[in-house]
């Protein structure tokens, strides 16, 4: 029984318009945006390699330790072919200076910002918006377009339970979407391989997963369609209701969700952060510049008396023991203000997670929001990408000011630049030694984030996408159960 | 003439509505095997609402319609093993063909044995003719969708039919078919129940026929009992003197 029932509700959707509409559709924007996403990937790709590239022969020329700069470079990641996250939106390279924090600038949004006017059409938008409103598209007649119809009641004058008969719509409705879908999606998959991507396992599981809770999203969508379905007796009525569903858990649910957690956390803005920080640097920098001339005008007082010849070969006598003093005022300071970023920037970051936790819980709501936060961790294009880029660069940032103090100490260069000013006028000297070899520097490690870690991280996302499933499917099921058949 | 033990049996079934709408009042009928049994009455007199309870599509409020012996509803898809049903208005998939409509609905009425032949001898037996029976049903007349609907019927086998007002809307030739296949059927040993507004039909084939009113029975008589009367008259006579009664 329940295997006609099933193989109807195919039949019948492999004769509609709906199939067709739906196979072209699903065709065409499946492919685009999997081709859109190669292409976007490999530039990302060709862009990232050729900063390496400059950087690796930058450090080759390089002879000294002025010249010595190092930049981190973030490295795409090919799962975001399908969910491009905040990939394009967070910057692409940051500096690496003793002087600052790592900041990552340069995003793709921000250098052609002709792409963040209508972003990115990658798979998962698609299943957000274009396939949740084909699985309402599905659905919403379901039930009440059967009555409408009148097949409702000469079916139901057979001994066809109403459980078999949901399940069958269920399971036929879910085949008659899903079978569109896949053609397309396997062609993308190959397209990927012909286009030379290289994919590890970790990499085709995550795809798996994407495509599964994408799949589970439509489901979500299908249930609620029937459930609306089985608790209306007109299609226009239900789809007027499903609309107004999808509008509310696919548009407004999600952006309302990280409004109303704007609102309640307040968090300081960039400006305002790097206001602070510059106030408080200006401070020890002013503080450290006063005491500076002090020991400055207390280390000339020995010279008062000597002919210039004397003075300056006393100050060239004292030159690197002054210089270590120095070094190790300015290094204190800079740990101050360092230790001050660092809090400060830690208290944001608390704020920040509290307002993302609840932004997310707020917009979890919506079943459109958990796919999202699980494609986007799945593709580790999340929230999440510019901190775990930053706290590298950080790491990196000690480790590389390390590594250039040790060269410091090995070659004597100062590492600065030295003015020197006399009767003969000024004389610059950029650095005392050349020829450094930076091939033994640290490299900079990409935070990568296995799928085993990631997995659990998207169990709640899940759970909670069954969840939906279930309550609405238990809700069209209590809604048929009282459905008047006649 | 019933001579068997009823295959569709009414007792004291009623139904009634919220605010006391009552649409059936204690409908006492039986059908048995071999037997046309029609129900007249205008619209609103319960004709519908008695199929409905027969198909378990609303509850009684008190009493049981039986199917073989079946109590409707309480074993409902037990009972709709055993019944039949044609509506006045044959609605089927329309994207589907003859044929296909034919097999969805003998399949899900348990009858997985046909093969496509059988469909097609069915179609004839019920008048559709044979170039219709690859066609898709969105382009059928009223009358071609109830040929279709009694083949459904008849492939299902069952040992009652229940036919809701089913020559309304066709033309006379059709309906004149219609009569001849409901005589195969009662030969063939179906109970089957009819409601109609169409007296001459009634009288001319039922073995048993109930004039209902504002959800009563208010008339029944067999055809014996009808020979020699004018159906026509009664039922006006029926339909006027309960109107006068309630008044």
């Amino acid at each position: 029984m329940l295997s006609t029932l099933i193989q109807k509700e195919i039949r019948a959707l492999l004769l509609s318009p709906k199939f067709s509409l739906t196979l072209v559709a699903c065709s065409v924007l499946i492919l685009l945006s999997i081709y859109t996403g190669i292409n976007e990937y490999k530039a990302s790709m060709r862009l990232y390699e050729t900063a390496s590239q400059i950087e690796s022969t930058n450090f080759q020329e390089a002879r000294n330790l002025m010249s010595a700069q190092a930049m981190v470079h973030r490295q795409p990641n090919p799962i975001q072919i399908f969910s491009t996250g905040i990939h394009f939106d967070v910057g692409r390279l940051a500096n690496i200076a003793r002087w600052y924090d790592p900041n990552f600038t340069r995003s793709i949004y921000s250098e052609t910002p002709v792409f963040a006017l209508f972003r990115m059409l990658d798979l998962s938008f698609i299943f957000q918006v274009i396939l949740t409103l084909f699985a309402v598209l599905f659905t919403y007649d379901a039930i009440s377009g059967e009555k409408e119809s009148g097949t409702l009641k000469l079916t139901f004058t057979n001994s066809v339970s109403r459980a078999q008969y949901l399940i069958a719509k269920m399971i036929g409705s879910s085949i008659g979407l899903l079978a569109p879908l896949l053609i397309p999606i396997l062609i993308g998959l190959i397209m990927i391989q012909l286009f030379g991507i290289h994919l590890t396992t970790e990499d085709w599981l995550s795809i798996l997963l994407f495509l599964g809770s994408g799949f589970v999203l439509i489901l979500v969508f299908m249930i609620i369609g029937l459930s609306i379905s089985a608790w209306t007796s007109k299609s226009s009525t239900s789809f007027l209701v499903l609309l107004a569903i999808w509008i509310s858990t696919v548009m407004i649910i999600p952006r309302a969700g990280v409004i109303a957690a704007d609102s309640m956390v307040n968090i300081p803005s960039d400006s305002e952060l790097a206001s602070q920080k510059s106030t408080f640097a200006a401070e020890k920098n002013s503080t450290f510049s006063k005491e500076l001339s002090a020991i400055y005008a207390k280390r000339n007082e020995p010279t008062q008396g000597m002919s210039r010849e004397e003075a300056r070969a006393y100050r060239d006598e004292k030159e690197w023991e002054w210089m270590e003093e120095d070094d190790k005022l300015r290094k204190e300071k800079d740990a101050e203000i360092s230790e001050y970023n660092t809090k400060l920037m830690s208290e944001i970051s608390n704020k920040r997670n509290e307002k993302a936790r609840l932004a997310f819980t707020l917009a979890r709501i919506s079943p459109v929001a958990s796919f999202q936060l699980i494609a986007m961790k799945l593709s580790q294009t999340d929230l999440d990408l510019k901190t775990r880029y930053l706290e590298s660069a950080t790491r990196y940032k000690t480790e590389f000011t390390g590594y250039l103090e040790q060269k410091q100490k090995e070659t004597g260069d100062p590492g600065g630049i030295r003015i020197e000013m006399n009767a003969d006028g000024f004389k610059f000297d950029m650095s005392r030694s050349t020829g450094i070899d930076f091939s033994d520097r640290p490299r900079f490690q990409h935070p990568e984030v296995s799928l085993k870690a990631i997995i659990p991280q998207l169990l709640g996302d899940f759970s909670l996408l069954g969840i939906t499933g279930l309550l609405f499917f238990g809700l069209s099921f209590i809604g048929f159960l009282r459905y008047d058949m006649r | 003439m019933q001579t068997t033990s009823p295959v569709l049996e009414a007792i004291n079934l009623t139904k009634t509505y919220d605010y006391h709408v009552t649409a059936l009042d204690n409908l006492n009928l039986s059908v048995g095997r071999g037997e046309i049994y029609s129900l007249l009455g205008g619209n609103g007199a319960g004709k519908t609402t008695t199929m409905n309870l027969f198909l378990n599509f609303i509850e009684p409020s008190s009493g049981k319609a039986i199917v073989n012996g079946v109590v409707t509803h309480e074993e409902p898809i037990k009972a709709k093993q055993y019944v039949a049903f044609v509506s006045e208005n044959v609605q089927l998939y329309g994207q589907f063909t003859a044929v296909q409509n034919l097999d969805f609905f003998t399949r899900i009425g348990g009858n997985t044995h046909y093969t496509q032949r059988d469909y097609e001898q069915v179609l004839l037996r019920v008048g559709l003719q044979k170039e219709a029976h690859h066609r898709k049903l969105s382009g059928f007349s009223k009358g071609m969708r109830q040929k279709c609907g009694i083949a459904i019927a008849i492939l299902k086998n069952t040992p009652a039919i229940l036919l809701d007002e089913p020559t309304s809307g066709l033309d006379p030739k059709a309906g004149n078919e219609f009569s001849r296949l409901l005589a195969e059927l009662r030969d063939e040993g179906k109970a089957i129940l009819m409601s109609t507004h169409d007296i001459f039909r009634a009288k001319e084939i039922s073995d048993t026929v109930g004039i209902m009113n504002q959800g009563k029975l208010v008339m029944q008589k067999s055809a014996e009992e009808l020979k020699g009367e004018n159906l026509e008259s009664l039922y006006l006579h029926f339909m006027a003197g309960y109107m006068e009664e309630t008044a």
